[in-house]
């Protein structure tokens, strides 16, 4: 084929084919407009302010990475006069997280900024692989997923920094709404579509007087929200940027896994698609009952709910095993509900908005947060979720002061049972009585992680 | 289909039996091939049928030869690169090239990406 | 649906033995008939005959496709009707049965069907429209309404962008019929799964706040309600019914549509609907109560209430804050100027579909 001169500046041979709109550009423009997209996003939602710190979550990945180096050179060519941080997380997996943290430190002097490496032992007093050791290779995802969550927060918050930006790009975006229609999760769509959104954590520097310590706010963005993964792969190659990558797994029977699949197959049909569905994601917020339309987003608007809630698509194999089976649990949850409607039984009613609603099933006008945590008529069966419906109200952990809608947060939770149980010696049974040794997990567990992409594909 | 070169350069000699070029994979993919990213291989400069091997030609025998790994899904689907793989050849994407109907030349450096990994 | 408790009894009735499953419970023939009937009745409450004068006559438009779910609700909207008026000497309502003759389909095949339908619903009026009539305007012939046609279609590239633009033109060209024709509302024959595969679908072409009249039982933007009485029923439930009553409803299907759905081998030649389509259809084998799920909680989006609002050119649906075109969002570098995008007046999810070229042709 005879070469085809860049779109853009007609002069160029063009050598890439833009995901995005199958535009024909030279090595050159691409990267121009790639960076200059990104600017747009930024400058048009007020992200940053002057001065400001930013944590950048790195996880050596390749979205982290081109999110380090496109901020830095927009940093420097737009003068937004940001003060930018690596900020890394070791779960303490030997094995699993040494080479993507070998390839932060590389980019910490690539890119000439600080870095921050801060365990989970540092956080919570536990690697993971003392977890697993403690619970064995069940229930140890569990305690990945809840603690990967707070994880940023509070690395930032011991940072002193109120900033904190992550690589989530157009092609997550997507996924996350397409999964939050499949599962029927309004409340969590609205929240998912803002470019920022903000946690209280616990202050790096607690008032030493008090006990507790106080709030403030972190605020949590995603300034690649608008650019293809694509586009993001293709970035860091012409870039010759430096990464690691993992292969990504989830099962298929998730939600995620079906929703990914989806949107590979759209982007296929018509490239815009992935774009078209943030748009639409974006829109359908406006219309969920309840939203609060604060800065139409561009601000930290909502309350943090969803923050706490929001999942970690970081680790693979987290979400991965948590979501294996999860759309037949629904659909198990679901049918049990169905019935009950359909044989009108009367359940105990504690609250009014109870009995309204059963009266008149049509009447749209409840807002959803007074429904369980799924928007599915909840508490209709004795089996249903063990929370009783009351309306969501976000307080504060007792212990951490973490954002939470217990009393205790989840992951002090799991941190007392664990504390408790701290064993004297190193090797414990699991609690289905398997002996697991630190070693037996500590091999198998990139093996699982493995045999599980097998299983996807 | 014709390749970028015009055909005033000269066709492979008679005599070579074979074209060397470099295959690379990343993102992910290189854990198939023994975890090696670079590969210098040689190919027939015809296949059995007398043709010049195309990148399709090349992916089978990628498959055949070089991949260790016996999970072939995770890099071939209905005997093309399976979608979310990226194909450069000598740093222009595939498709500005003709695709799968490129035809090799010495010296090409062909690379693979997967996309679909986590960050 | 076949029977997974073989010899067992009807859940429901609790006599018979059961033939099919119907969301795990295993029901006889005529319980299941009945299941399917009552959950489409049910949804027609406003429409008793209590609800209605003896002088007064409430008439409802009903599109029909040739496809399983219009079909069916033509079949069992007739029955229910006849029951009216045998209980009460009165109709809650009429129905004007609609079809839009598309490009697809034959001259000979359409009025075989249309006549199949007659013979059996011919109590009911009937009315035929073809798609081009939507661009008919100050008296021009028919003839040019097609031409105008054909070249507003020779505009789009894709498959995909072609069947959206052919399914919102339909839409527009039912609700001008339903206005000009006294139709106090329509009938949409979607089931459970079609919703769903809409709810995705127009998420995926960026239509997402077009959702609340898509899915949803209520006013529409266009001053006529839109009616969903099929909305509880699964698509496989429909398909199992098909059969079930008799005369049986097969025959009167266009043909070939009870297959499953297979995509083109070519992703160019695919649309978003037909892969939605095929989702759905593993999903609902599965998973049904996800599909309803879906659904449920989508209708539950509620419509913007401001007046004052920009209609796009090709939906005629009205967008919210204003914001016709693309404008850069999402960092889009646009090759139309911000005057250009104003100019054309197309919602965002329109402008995916229509080029420029494409804009200057609509009706």
């Amino acid at each position: 084929m005879a070469p085809t001169p860049c779109e853009l500046c007609s002069i160029n041979r063009a050598l890439i084919l833009r995901p995005k709109n199958h535009q024909k550009l030279c090595k050159t423009c691409f990267i121009s407009t790639f960076e200059s997209e990104i600017h747009h996003t930024i400058t048009t939602t007020s992200l940053f302010h002057p001065g400001e710190r930013i944590a950048i979550g790195a996880s050596g990945g390749k979205d982290s990475t081109v999110l380090a180096s496109v901020l830095k050179t927009l940093n420097e060519r737009h003068n937004y006069g940001l003060e930018l941080i690596l900020l890394s997380i070791d779960e303490g997996i030997k094995g699993y997280r040494d080479d993507s943290l070998e390839t932060v430190k590389r980019n910490a002097q690539q890119y000439d900024m600080e870095l921050k490496i801060v365990g989970y032992d540092e956080l919570y007093g536990w690697t993971m692989d003392q977890v697993v050791e403690q619970v064995g290779k069940k229930g140890n995802c569990t305690y990945c997923g809840v603690f990967r969550r707070q994880a940023l927060d509070r690395g930032a918050a011991m940072l002193g920094v109120q900033h904190v930006v992550t690589g989530h790009n157009a092609d997550d975006m997507a996924e996350t709404v397409l999964m939050n229609l499949l599962r029927g999760d309004l409340p969590r769509l609205s929240r998912s579509t803002s470019i920022m959104t903000s946690t209280p954590s616990a202050a790096a520097a607690a008032v030493p007087s008090q006990t507790k310590p106080s709030l403030t706010n972190i605020k949590r963005s995603k300034p690649l929200k608008y650019a293809y993964e694509k586009e993001i792969v293709l970035y860091a190659l012409h870039k010759k940027l430096d990464y690691f990558s993992t292969e990504c797994i989830y099962s298929p029977e998730a939600f995620r896994g079906s929703a990914r699949t989806l949107i590979k197959n759209l982007e296929a049909v018509r490239p815009s698609a992935i774009l078209d569905v943030v748009r639409s994601g974006e829109d359908m917020a406006k219309l969920v009952p309840g939203y609060e339309d604060t800065c139409a987003g561009k601000c930290a608007g909502s309350t943090g709910a969803g923050a706490v809630e929001e999942e970690e698509a970081g680790c693979g194999s987290a979400a991965g095993r948590s979501g294996g089976g999860e759309m037949s649990k629904m659909e198990q949850h679901l049918t049990r509900n169905e019935r009950a409607d359909e044989e009108e039984l009367e359940i105990e009613i504690k609250l009014p908005i109870q009995v309204e609603f059963l009266k008149d099933p049509a009447n749209d006008a409840i807002p959803l947060r007074k429904k369980g945590r799924k928007g599915v008529k909840s508490a209709s069966t004795p089996q249903s979720s063990g929370k009783p419906v009351t309306k969501q109200t976000m307080g504060s952990c007792e212990n951490c002061g973490y954002l939470s809608s217990q009393k205790v947060c989840k992951a002090c939770v799991l941190l007392e049972g664990l504390n408790k149980n701290r064993p004297k010696v190193a090797v414990e049974t699991s609690t289905d009585g398997e002996i697991v040794s630190m070693q037996q997990a500590r091999e198998e567990l990139p093996g699982a992680v493995a045999q599980m992409s097998v299983d996807q594909s | 289909m014709s390749t970028i070169e015009t055909t005033s350069e000269p066709k492979p000699k008679e005599t070579e039996k074979s074209l060397s070029i470099t295959v690379e994979f990343t993102g992910g993919l290189e854990m198939l091939f023994s975890n090696q990213r670079k590969h210098k291989i040689t190919i027939p400069a015809r296949t059995i049928s007398g043709k010049t091997p195309t990148i399709k030609f090349l992916v089978q025998y990628l498959c055949e030869n070089v991949m260790k790994d016996p999970r072939k899904e995770l890099f071939v689907l209905d005997e093309s690169v399976r979608p979310g793989i990226l194909v450069l050849i000598n740093d222009a994407d595939w498709e500005l090239e003709g695709e799968a109907n490129y035809e090799i030349q010495d010296g090409d450096e062909i690379l693979f990406v997967s996309t679909l990994h986590g960050g | 649906m076949p029977a997974k408790h073989i010899g067992a009894i009807c859940r429901r009735c609790n006599i018979l033995e059961a033939t099919l499953t119907v969301r795990s419970d295993p029901l006889c023939r005529d319980c299941f008939v009945k299941y399917v009937h009552t959950k489409v009745i049910k949804r027609m409450e406003a429409f008793r005959t209590r609800h209605s004068t003896a002088d007064q006559t409430r008439v409802l438009l009903l599109p029909v496709s040739f496809g399983v779910s219009s079909i069916t609700l033509l079949h069992i909207l007739d029955g229910h009707l006849k029951a009216q008026n045998e209980r009460t000497g009165r109709k809650g309502f009429a129905l004007h049965v609609l079809f839009v003759e598309e490009e697809l389909s034959t001259r000979e095949e359409l009025e075989k069907k249309v006549g199949f339908l007659k013979e059996r619903y011919g109590r009911h009026e009937f009315s035929s429209i073809h798609l081009s009539q939507i661009f008919k305007s100050g008296g021009n012939s028919d003839e040019i309404s097609q031409t105008r046609m054909e070249a507003l279609f020779s505009t789009i590239k894709s498959a995909t962008s072609l069947t959206d633009v052919a399914i919102i033109l339909r839409t527009r060209l039912i609700v001008q019929f339903a206005q000009d024709s006294n139709c106090e509302g329509i009938l949409w024959g979607d089931s459970t799964t079609k919703l769903a595969e809409k709810v995705l679908s127009e998420t995926a072409k960026g239509r997402g706040f077009t959702l609340p009249w898509q899915v949803a039982d209520g006013m529409s933007p266009y001053g006529i309600p839109f009616y969903y009485p099929m909305r509880d029923v699964l698509k496989k439930e429909i398909i199992a019914h098909l059969d079930l009553v008799s005369p049986p409803l097969s025959p009167l299907l266009a043909n070939g549509i009870l297959a499953p759905t297979i995509a083109p081998p070519s992703a160019k030649n695919t649309t978003i609907d037909i892969l939605m389509r095929q989702y759905f259809e593993s999903v609902e084998e599965s998973y049904p109560s996800i599909v309803s799920n879906v659904v449920r909680t989508t209708s539950k989006l509620q419509a913007p209430l401001d007046a004052n609002i920009s209609l796009c050119k090709l939906c005629k649906l009205p967008v919210n804050d204003d914001k016709l075109g693309i404008h850069g969002w999402g960092g889009d570098q646009a090759i139309l100027t911000d005057a250009d995008e104003d100019r054309l007046g197309l919602c965002y999810g329109c402008s995916r579909a229509v080029g420029r070229e494409g804009a200057a042709l609509l009706p």
